[in-house]
């Protein structure tokens, strides 16, 4: 055998090495993807939906929604807000504290990104709005329940009010199944939250932007196999 | 603190604090049959290993529902219940949980509502949480159980959730109240015998396979058990109407009406399927009674059956009694049934339940009360868990170290010894002690203002176990029901002429709105002063001790 033919025969050598060594290391990205599949965290949040983080993503969405709106991108005066209810559908506690809490971070976090095109009325104000806002929508609490009540008539609001900033929470529980690394059947609970922020027109009543913004979080980490 | 014995008597089993080291004891006793020194090394690594681990559970407390001064339990448990409280949920006790419900349960039976919730609303946080105590769950798999956190059955949760949400009914917070029926209703059915009865997920080694294959399981235990929460529908339906969401409030009617009819049918479908042996499998678990208690029969004059959604819309008075004690969670163990001999917890249906109330309004008869919740029917069907089949694992285990222990070599058997030293298949029998067993209601609408309410027991499960109230008072009134009603609320204003009655009823004065819905909680008292309450003789059940350590050739 030549010496080229023993050279062409190593590179041949190489290559099926490499070959296999390239199908190895395929082999075992693929296992170690397997092994991290996973459903039961897919997309979930971490902190929960009143988490800092959750607050600024969810904020931050509603900017990048709110800013193409033309009322707002081709108007030359600010707009003045006020977050005047949330209306918790879901299965998960929500007390007074927790609720102002949100509120008063929510606030914070649409005035930041929004700046100099929105900006936010006090809480007394909105207080004095909520309990207009009863009588005008005509439900409990100011909830916007049926969108047909809103459109019939407005709020002769005279603070200045543009906009009424509305929330409504709605959650899906599931109970997912997925294996551990023991191949057990473990379930976990996963609630998808959909959140609906509504802009109401102070004066025309009508809605002038909806928006819907989702997450999964497993909010309990209870198994409910005990 | 272990002790060892290594000579001498064995020891007795005792029912008191020092059961695990009885337990231990005995276990380690089975090393006497080895050489000396093997024995000593066997029962100092045994010791060394289990130090520390084997602490038994701690005796039950001694208050049961409507056994009690609420009050006085109330104060002798607050401080240790606000220094749980004070603490992160990672940093609170192992039995935290136990000592807060029975604080809440203590707070709401004598009417300080907020500290209940406070205590319901923590003590939610913790059961809800897995990742406390990690470590301490995954030893009780093979040490004793009570290492694990307590964080309650099933059952105990959703009533967790419906006595927060009743709770937060009283406080006039409808939003969250109605969050916590919804979750009082997800706790029970998607507990495990329900998910387990439905998608057939267990595991094949454990045997319950053939369980889940069966349908008389599935039918039972997968889908009426799993929705059987009645109050918490009532209520749930309560919330929406006063939040004023009628379309909501109308779809909650509908589900408890379906969900009354299905119970109302039970009886008859259990009559079909009664077969202890289908639904317990041949290891002596789950050989629950399976008489099931129904709610009040229909058509008695205020039976909730009949209630329309109207009357419900127009009621501003609900009435929410807890009556009886709660079902006893006891270790037992069945011998005699082949190899098998487990320790496991069960319960035993508590004696002093009411089945009956009945309401007077203003010394007027209202009506009976609908007993709409049973806690003992809850845990009859709650079907296997996974703590059950951890219990059925260390079985194994024990099964193991005894087939070890026969085995010819000093080695081998030395091994097994320790296997079954360190194996404790304790049962865990922590339980929330002041607990109701039932939940009956009376809903309707009368006139705003203040009222008196005398709730009295009534019916066949009547605690009368006073000589003179059994033998010439009741007999006297005896096919007169109305009469025997008002003998009972006239005699209980009066304690100096008949204090019996006056411990059988219950009177609370309630101021009713113009607008809105008034909630009442009432706790049972009639058992205040029963000191000699016979419990329920278990039947096929043999309580410790039942395991003795297998003789040498």
């Amino acid at each position: 055998m030549t010496t080229a033919e023993l050279r062409i025969q190593g590179i041949t050598n190489c290559r099926s090495t490499c070959r296999w060594a390239w199908l190895a290391i395929v082999m075992i990205l693929s296992a170690g993807c397997a092994g991290q599949k996973n459903v039961g965290r897919a997309g979930l949040i971490t902190g929960g939906f009143l988490g800092e983080k959750e607050i600024a993503r969810v904020a931050d969405l509603m900017a990048r929604d709110l800013i193409r709106e033309p009322q707002l991108f081709e108007g030359t005066r600010t707009r003045r807000v006020a977050f005047v209810n949330i209306d918790n559908q879901t299965n998960q506690y929500l007390f007074e504290s927790a609720r102002n809490a949100y509120v008063q971070r929510m606030r914070g976090e649409l005035q930041r990104v929004l700046r100099g095109r929105v900006e936010f009325v006090d809480p007394e104000m909105e207080g004095k709005l909520k309990s207009k806002l009863v009588k005008w929508a005509g439900t409990e609490d100011g909830r916007v329940e049926d969108p047909q009540r809103v459109v019939e008539s407005g709020v002769d609001d005279a603070s200045g009010v543009d906009w009424l900033l509305c929330a409504d929470f709605k959650s899906l529980d599931k109970i997912v199944e997925f294996r551990d690394k023991k191949n057990n059947p473990q379930n976990r609970n996963i609630v998808e939250l959909q959140m609906t922020f509504c802009l109401v027109d102070a004066r025309s009543a009508e809605i002038a932007w909806q928006h819907d913004v989702r997450s999964y979080a497993s909010f309990s980490t209870r198994d409910f196999h005990n | 603190m272990v002790r060892v014995r290594l000579h001498g008597v064995a020891p007795q089993p005792s029912r008191g604090a020092n059961r695990g080291v009885v337990g231990v004891n005995r276990r380690v006793n089975g090393l006497r049959m080895f050489h000396r020194r093997r024995t000593l090394c066997a029962a100092a690594l045994a010791g060394a290993v289990i130090g520390g681990c084997a602490s038994g559970p701690p005796p039950p407390p001694p208050y049961i529902w409507g056994n009690c001064d609420y009050e006085r339990v109330a104060e002798q448990l607050k401080q240790r219940a606000d220094l749980e409280m004070q603490k992160v949920i990672e940093k609170r006790s192992r039995d935290a949980g136990v000592h807060l419900l029975d604080y809440a349960s203590a707070c709401l039976a004598c009417g300080r509502v907020e500290e209940a919730q406070q205590a319901l609303y923590q003590s939610i946080l913790l059961t809800n949480d897995l990742t406390v105590n990690e470590t301490g769950g995954k030893a009780s798999l093979i040490f004793a159980e009570s290492l694990k956190t307590w964080q309650g059955e099933a059952y105990e949760r959703a009533t967790l959730e419906l006595l927060h949400g009743v709770c937060l009914m009283k406080c006039g917070d409808y939003d969250n109240a109605r969050v916590a029926f919804d979750r009082a209703i997800g706790t029970d059915r998607f507990s495990h015998g329900g998910v387990a009865g439905v998608d057939g997920q267990v595991n094949d080694k454990s045997g319950l396979q053939v369980l889940t294959e069966n349908e008389q399981c599935v039918s039972r235990g997968g889908s009426l058990y799993r929705r059987d929460f009645l109050p918490a529908y009532l209520l749930r339906t309560l919330c929406y109407v006063q939040q004023g969401r009628m379309k909501l409030a109308e779809k909650s009617h509908e589900q408890f009406a379906i969900v009354y009819e299905d119970l109302q049918a039970m009886p008859m479908d259990a009559a079909a399927l009664v077969s202890a042996e289908t639904w317990t499998g041949k290891d002596g678990r789950y050989n629950y009674p399976t008489g099931y208690v129904p709610p009040a029969p229909p058509g008695t004059p205020s039976s909730l059956l009949g209630i329309s959604f109207e009357e419900l819309v127009r009621a501003n008075l609900v009435v929410i009694a807890a009556t009886g004690s709660r079902p006893r969670k006891v270790r037992v163990g069945r011998q005699g049934y082949g190899e098998t001999q487990f320790v496991h917890d069960s319960y035993l249906a508590p004696s002093e339940s009411l089945d009956q109330m009945d309401l007077m309004i203003d010394g007027h008869h209202a009506g009976a009360m609908t007993q709409c919740l049973n806690l003992f029917s809850q845990v009859a069907g709650r079907g296997p868990s996974a703590k059950d089949l951890s219990q059925q694992f260390k079985q194994g285990m024990e099964d193991f170290g005894e087939v070890l222990e026969d085995y010819g070599s000093y080695g081998v058997q030395y091994i097994g010894s320790v296997i079954r030293a360190i194996n404790q298949e304790e049962a865990d029998v922590r339980q929330w002690a002041l607990l109701p067993n039932a939940i009956h209601l009376w809903i309707g609408r009368v006139e705003p203002g203040p009222h008196e309410l005398t709730c009295l027991g009534t019916g066949r499960n009547l605690p009368v176990r006073e000589e003179g109230w059994t033998q010439f008072l009741v007999p006297a009134v005896q096919g007169s029901e109305r009469a025997y009603l008002n003998l009972l609320a006239s005699d209980a204003r009066r304690p100096e002429r008949n204090p019996v009655a006056a411990r059988h009823t219950r009177i609370e004065r309630a101021t009713i709105p113009q607008e809105g819905l008034a909630t009442v909680f009432v706790a049972e008292r009639f058992n205040a002063h029963v000191t000699a309450a016979a419990p329920g003789e278990p039947r096929v059940y043999e309580l410790l001790p039942r395991r003795t350590p297998p003789r040498r050739k």
